[in-house]
């Protein structure tokens, strides 16, 4: 990335996060996913500096970006429902999927990875930021976001088996 | 925004005597209605209204600890991205010092090799010899076509990571063998992602063992930006295995391998051994 496009997403970050941060946490309604959200905008628009800073209005690329992340959060939220709901359907145990304190290990003692696995109903049901999980398993954003997918896939396979 | 009028900015006075739920539910309406066109000046004046009625600490950071976040959390790249920047390209200029002569000699003949190689594996692809791209000098190395590469291929969203480098080249339906499958003692995927653009795919595959990291990229050869690769010419080897050279460069304490198959420009880079890379590189294979 050139270094006036850095500086320039930089100075953009500071100037509309407090802006961004209250258009998502108006339609999250949770204060780290609305800050996660914000961060995966500035990913995408380190990934695309040129067309951020060639903008007319960066302030709307932003926000239009914000939007699309929006969507793909909570789709991506639902879909982690989604998928849990089937398997806890198709391996039903006599306890309600909402309950804060389910005991995986003795439930779900059949799922290979417990712990992928728990990263996904934090993320799902929980509202849990991808940070928040990672700094408490001491682990990076990115390794927390690949584990969640990696449960996503072996309970999609299950599903379908 | 309860319709898509555009207020002018004397309207936006209006939104002052609003409660902070009525401003709050204004920008989730907007959200909500996907299909239509954000009044952005009222985005901004909604959302900055909320944000000047938050009290002093009432957020868990402010805007400056979140960028230092992301910096370390979410985008750790970015420095190093920002350091990638290439050199400005310098006009013809006589340099004082330099490499000794030996390593110019290996130089001019990683040229003409490299030249001779691709001219061999362009012909076989259809790509014209003359159309190759190869510069040297003291600290670059360019290499590529300047060809009629295709690099249409499917959108994937780069915000995604993938669960392994087979995985992200099977989703851009690519068949060409690229990826190593061995790799140094202790050295295990961190992340696999795709980032693209209207103009190169990329894949960028990070493996880490302790704090050391080795990093595949992979991306389309594009004709307007061959591969350019800042380089301390203390050393350079080719490699050649299954018919693909791979340029096996010192780069200050790294050592990288830069190859181009096919379509395709592709590096690794880490604190590895000669032998070790080469190890790597005979694990790629070829069709």
């Amino acid at each position: 990335m050139e270094q006036r496009y850095s500086k320039e997403i930089e100075r953009l970050y500071l100037k509309m996060y407090p802006m961004l941060f209250e258009y998502a946490r108006s339609s999250l309604a949770n204060d780290a996913l609305a800050e996660e959200a914000v961060q995966d905008t500035f990913i995408i628009a380190c990934q695309k500096a040129e067309d951020l800073c060639s903008s007319k209005r960066p302030e709307g690329w932003l926000v239009n970006t914000l939007k699309n992340v929006l969507s793909n959060t909570i789709r991506m939220q639902n879909t982690a429902k989604r998928i849990l709901t089937q398997y806890f359907a198709a391996n039903a145990k006599d306890i309600s999927i909402t309950t804060d304190k389910l005991d995986f290990e003795l439930l779900y003692d059949d799922i290979a990875d417990l712990e992928e696995f728990k990263l996904l109903k934090e993320m799902a049901l929980d509202g849990r930021s991808y940070l928040e999980m990672a700094a408490n398993r001491g682990i990076s954003v990115a390794t927390c976001r690949k584990r969640v997918q990696r449960a996503k896939e072996t309970l999609r396979k299950k599903i379908e088996a | 925004m309860p319709n898509s009028r555009k207020l002018s900015k004397e309207d936006y006075s209006k939104f002052d005597f609003m409660t902070t739920e009525e401003l709050q539910q204004i920008l989730h309406d907007d959200f909500e209605k996907a299909d239509e066109e954000s009044d952005i000046d009222m985005i901004l004046y909604v959302s900055g209204l909320l944000a000047a009625r938050r009290k002093p600490g009432e957020l868990e950071k402010t805007a400056a600890e979140s960028w230092e976040s992301f910096k370390k959390n979410y985008y750790p790249e970015f420095d190093q991205a920002v350091n990638d920047e290439p050199p400005e390209e310098v006009p013809h200029k006589k340099r004082k010092g330099g490499m000794p002569w030996w390593t110019r000699a290996v130089a001019a003949a990683a040229m003409f090799a490299l030249i001779m190689g691709s001219a061999i594996t362009a012909k076989a692809f259809g790509f014209d010899l003359w159309d190759i791209i190869v510069k040297w000098t003291q600290e670059t190395f360019h290499i590529g076509y300047y060809g009629d590469a295709n690099v249409s291929g499917p959108q994937q969203d780069d915000t995604i990571p993938y669960l392994g480098l087979r995985e992200a080249l099977d989703a851009l339906n690519i068949t060409v063998p690229l990826a190593p499958t061995w790799l140094p003692d202790g050295f295990a995927e961190d992340d696999i992602r795709i980032q693209e653009d209207p103009n190169q795919r990329r894949i960028i595959a990070s493996y880490r063992c302790e704090n050391s990291s080795i990093v595949i990229r992979i991306a389309d050869h594009t004709s307007d930006n061959p591969l350019q690769i800042e380089q301390s010419g203390e050393e350079m080897e080719i490699y050649s295995a299954h018919g693909v050279d791979y340029y096996i460069l010192s780069n200050y304490e790294q050592l990288r391998i830069v190859w181009i198959n096919q379509n395709y420009e592709c590096s690794i880079i880490g604190p590895i051994s000669i032998s070790d890379a080469k190890k790597m590189i005979d694990s790629i294979g070829g069709t």
